[in-house]
């Protein structure tokens, strides 16, 4: 398989495994489970459908293409924030006051990294880059990190609050870690490296590809409904208490 | 080339970092890393939230004296919020495994004491921001003394699950 025919492969097969995860996701009727993720699958695959429908035309310019694909990205890009936000809010799905308030909370958050994650970015491009003009891919570089940030911060959020992670939710963030945490790589390999070089754009294919495998492995694993873990007898709570009085009456 | 490097270590460890808690997630707990909840007198912490403790000693000590007692009281209640964060930890893992439970009635009660848990552990987080942020300022800011009435209100409902869940 040549260069050609392997980037052909990984640039089709992930939306066709897209397509059979939006199947699957409304055949297990989890679409109401994580809407802004079904959302985004959607939103990827027609992109894909228009992007492929453009690239058989001949009628259609390449900086019409260029223009639809950084839209399509661009607007991706927010998806992922907004499916960040809720796999956040999906152990207070139950509390919308909670959930708001949440959502509030996030949106600084999510600010904070931005910030962070760009002070961390021009410190890594310190004298590489020219100060008057930032390459685009350099703020996509600054939004990927930031989504990393808030990815790890979706894994501590879990932890805090004793929640087992659903499958559905660990596929997700695994997923879209692999997407945003080596794309800042590749952007740097493809920009300032190997600009003639096929090879960044068929590693980020192959890792898009792999991370759809991901979302689709673990919508399809069911949760366990055994208990792996047996809690502590907390009905001693009682027993703990009226032992500190007798102490206390010491 | 530095950026290179960096963002390759970037990288690296990010994959790493999901790569272990796919392991975290499906790693079975053996019976000797169980958490074990702390134990929390619930009527110390009551004692240091109570606005009318707070009030006797605003009156009977020195403006100097109470801000500094106030703080000494105010660092206290911080631990005994972190004890009982850890304890609604275990009340969470609770509910969680109760909503498994075959037996809807175990199953809805299970749900009803994860969803308070869940409730009260994010109290506990904003409690604790409220009280780092009061010792500071003690004279203006107060700890309330809700959480303890609501952790007692689930462990209640805890208590009440039939004893092959809880145990």
């Amino acid at each position: 398989m040549n260069s050609h025919s392997l980037a052909l492969y990984l640039w089709i097969a992930p939306h066709v495994l897209l397509f059979a995860l939006l199947i699957g996701l409304v055949g297990k009727r989890k679409v109401l489970r994580f809407p802004v993720f079904f959302s985004y699958v959607l939103f990827e695959t027609l992109q894909f459908c228009v992007l492929f429908v453009m690239v058989q035309m001949e009628a259609v310019s390449v900086s019409a293409y260029v223009n639809t694909d950084l839209v399509g990205r661009a607007i991706s890009t927010a998806f992922h924030f907004g499916v960040i936000q809720e796999l956040f809010e999906w152990p207070l799905a139950l509390y919308p006051g909670l959930r708001r308030s949440l959502s509030r909370v996030l949106n600084s958050a999510s600010l904070l990294l931005v910030l962070l994650a760009a002070a961390v970015i021009s410190l890594v491009y310190l004298n590489e880059l020219p100060k008057a003009n930032v390459p685009a891919y350099v703020i996509e570089q600054v939004l990927d990190v930031a989504q990393c940030g808030l990815l790890v911060a979706v894994f501590v959020w879990y932890s805090f609050l004793h929640v087992r992670m659903p499958n559905q939710v660990l596929g997700i963030s695994v997923g879209l870690g692999l997407i945003v945490g080596v794309e800042p790589l590749l952007y740097a390999l493809r920009y300032q490296i190997a600009s003639e070089s096929v090879t960044p754009n068929i590693i980020s294919a192959g890792i898009y590809h792999v991370a759809v495998l991901v979302w689709i492995l673990f919508t399809l694993i069911p949760d366990e409904r055994v208990v792996t873990h047996r809690a502590q007898p907390l009905p001693d709570v009682g027993a703990w208490n009226a032992e500190l009085g007798r102490f206390s009456q010491l | 080339m530095t950026a290179i490097i960096v963002l390759t270590l970037l990288a690296l460890a990010f994959l790493l970092f999901l790569g272990l808690q796919i392991r975290r997630r499906y790693r079975a707990t053996p019976e000797g890393e169980r958490v074990v909840p702390p134990l929390v007198d619930i009527e110390a912490f009551r004692n240091l939230t109570d606005p009318r403790e707070e009030e006797f000693l605003r009156l009977s000590l020195s403006r100097r004296e109470f801000r500094r007692i106030q703080r000494l009281r105010l660092r206290a209640a911080t631990q005994y919020v972190a004890a009982l964060s850890q304890a609604i930890g275990c009340l969470v893992q609770l509910g969680q495994d109760a909503r498994l439970d075959p037996n809807p009635r175990v199953a809805a009660s299970g749900e009803e004491i994860l969803q308070r848990a869940l409730r009260l552990k994010v109290l506990c987080l904003v409690t604790q921001w409220k009280l780092n942020v009061a010792v500071f300022c003690p004279t203006l800011l107060s700890p309330s003394g809700g959480l303890a009435d609501r952790y007692l209100h689930v462990t209640a409902l805890a208590e009440s699950l039939p004893g092959r869940i809880a145990a």
